[in-house]
């Protein structure tokens, strides 16, 4: 049985890089443990000799890499919540 | 006017044709029929009065001219992931309220170009997370149907429990969906109607908001098996612009549909059959095998051991795709931005998500990113894409027995918005939908039965990658011999 501590909670959320309050911790820990207990089941199968599948297809075709398309800086600017000078503007950081 | 709404998209093409009425009036009648019950099913999150009467306009003016195209005039409801240009396209969630996509989701472009119009967009559950539409953002998507005996309301499925709702309650001629563990086919068994899910590469991707990447697939939700061929044939098809796109050529998906069923080899996996299941989803799986053997079909059973290690499977590696498709949503390139005086770009990011998604979509990453972690990759990850291979492996023994499976499409019928179900007890919805999506199979559902409830009841037909030309032959044959009566469901509206 595994289970997630609020402590390791707060980790996970803090690598998703998702808000929790203190007063979530115990919410999200109870139900991470629930969903990581139940997919712990798939321990019950012998995977021994068998290969991971990361993808339907064997090989995925390749294509060239080549620019394709207009100048679209404003439709790709379209949506940010903030832009300035033909580029997407965050908070500073690099002191 | 009303009466319009409840043709199939074949009754409409033949009347469209023979000018028994104008793309415009039944654009208008669905428009009418939508709106008027939005308040009631909140199956709609945008409706697209302006673009869907000026392409109804355009369709009857081609019509007029004899150079329709096949979809001409016909009204389509679009799930809310799919971005179409200029129309906000939220996948319903609060970080994507207001975005406004730039460019056109290929599935879209296809239907567009084979005439059909766009009503509006759909609700679902948040970024297509859920099975029961309980988790959008614009509020929970309510059934059409309800139980015999109570007035209760029910949840439609999910995540394309609009989709399903507004084809079920004629809001829509017909509808996108997209399906990653089961998300037409579980919404569609939940109102009585059709849906499926092509091959995994059938449709491009290009354009639909992503869930879990090597699962996701597009497709239609129907009034009947027909109409689900007739909009596969225009939404199919290889795009450069989607890497899994499938090089290959898209049959007309109609050509067997009245061919019967003689000959055809049908495998009914036991697995399926599942402790606790309601008698009433036995009995219709049972009457359909039967009449698919009635009419030549042989029947075989088949052995799917690894049927219940699906769901599991499944949730580790659908999170993981999702914490990596949904780092993209960090307040920078477009959706929301919480950012207070002060705050590093770490904080807004962890503020932006912490406001913008939903509960359960803060928990299917949170596992994803759990399950993806340094020392647990190996032991979640990689395993259950080692149970992914062996279920794989499975249906490629099963399908060089027969050529169909048939099985329920799921182990209960809707229940109650207000009915508390455990998180297990929710993701064990898509029991028989999952494998299909692992393997990358097509599978469709069509209604079968009622309960005792007087719900209806789905039965699922799986084939072989690029075989949906074999689900709609047995498809068609089923729904002419079961002869399901929608006349005998309870409609709220």
């Amino acid at each position: 049985m595994s289970k997630i501590t609020n402590k390791q909670a707060a980790k996970i959320a803090n690598l998703a890089r998702i808000e929790i309050a203190e007063a979530e911790q115990q919410h999200y820990a109870d139900k991470l443990s629930t969903i990581i207990n139940w997919v712990e089941s798939l321990n019950e199968i012998d995977t021994e000799n068998t290969l991971p599948m990361a993808a339907l297809e064997a090989d995925l075709p390749l294509r060239a890499d080549e620019p394709q398309g207009d100048n679209i800086v404003d439709e790709v600017l379209s949506n940010a919540p903030e832009k300035q000078l033909g580029f997407f503007a965050v908070p500073k950081f690099v002191e | 006017m009303s009466e319009l709404t409840k043709f199939t998209i074949a009754q409409l093409q033949k009347k469209l044709a023979a000018k028994e009425c104008s793309a415009v009036e039944v654009t208008k009648a669905y428009l009418k029929r939508a709106v008027d019950l939005n308040a009631t099913l909140n199956a709609y999150v945008t409706f697209c009065e302006d673009e869907a009467l000026a392409k109804a306009a355009q369709a009857d003016q081609d019509l007029a001219a004899g150079k329709a195209t096949p979809l001409a005039g016909i009204p389509i409801g679009v799930k809310d992931l799919y971005c179409t240009k200029n129309i906000k396209t939220t996948a319903c969630s609060k970080i994507l309220e207001n975005f406004v996509p730039p460019y056109e989701s290929t599935v879209t472009e296809n239907l567009w170009a084979a005439g059909a119009l766009p009503l509006g967009k759909i609700n679902m559950d948040e970024f297509a997370m859920g099975s029961t539409n309980l988790y959008s953002a614009f509020g929970p998507v309510i059934n059409p149907l309800k139980r015999s005996d109570d007035d209760a309301q029910l949840v439609p499925g999910g995540s394309s429990g609009g989709s399903a709702a507004a084809v079920a309650a004629d809001l829509c001629a017909a509808a996108l969906g997209s399906d990653t563990g089961g998300s037409i086919r579980q919404p569609a068994a939940f109102n009585g109607i059709v849906g499926i899910k092509p091959t995994y590469g059938r449709c491009s991707r290009w354009g639909m908001i992503a869930y879990a990447s090597s699962l996701d697939q597009a497709g239609p939700l129907t009034k009947d098996v027909t109409d689900a061929a007739l909009i596969l044939n225009a939404i199919c098809g290889y795009d450069a612009k989607d890497s899994t796109s499938a090089q290959i050529d898209v049959p007309d998906f109609t050509a067997d549909l009245n061919k019967g069923v003689a000959g055809l080899k049908i495998g009914i996996p036991k697995s399926y059959q599942m402790d606790g299941m309601e008698p009433a989803i036995l009995e219709s799986w049972e009457n359909a095998a039967k009449l698919l053997e009635k009419q030549g079909a042989e029947l075989v059973e088949v052995e799917l051991p690894l049927t219940h290690y699906g769901a599991p499977a499944y949730y580790i590696i659908s999170t993981a795709e999702a914490s990596a498709n949904l780092a993209r949503y960090d307040g920078v390139k477009y959706g929301l931005r919480v950012h207070e005086q002060g705050d590093s770009l770490d904080d807004m990011y962890a503020k932006t998500r912490a406001v913008g998604f939903g509960e359960e979509v803060k928990s299917r990453i949170m596992v994803g990113t759990y399950v993806l972690s340094s020392g647990y990759y190996d032991a979640y990850y990689k395993k259950a894409q080692k149970v992914r291979r062996l279920i794989a492996e499975d249906f490629d023994k099963a399908f060089k027995q027969v050529d169909l499976l048939l099985t329920p499409t799921t182990p209960n019928a809707a229940f109650g918005v207000n009915d508390k179900l455990s998180t297990i007890e929710l993701y064990y919805n898509d029991i028989f939908t999952v494998p299909a999506n692992l393997a990358g199979l097509p599978a469709l559902s069509l209604p079968a039965g009622l309960n005792k409830d007087n719900l209806p009841l789905g039965v699922q037909i799986m084939a072989p990658r690029f075989a949906e030309t074999k689900i709609f032959q047995a498809a068609r044959h089923l729904e002419r011999e079961i002869a399901f009566d929608h006349s005998k469901l309870n409609y709220r509206v």
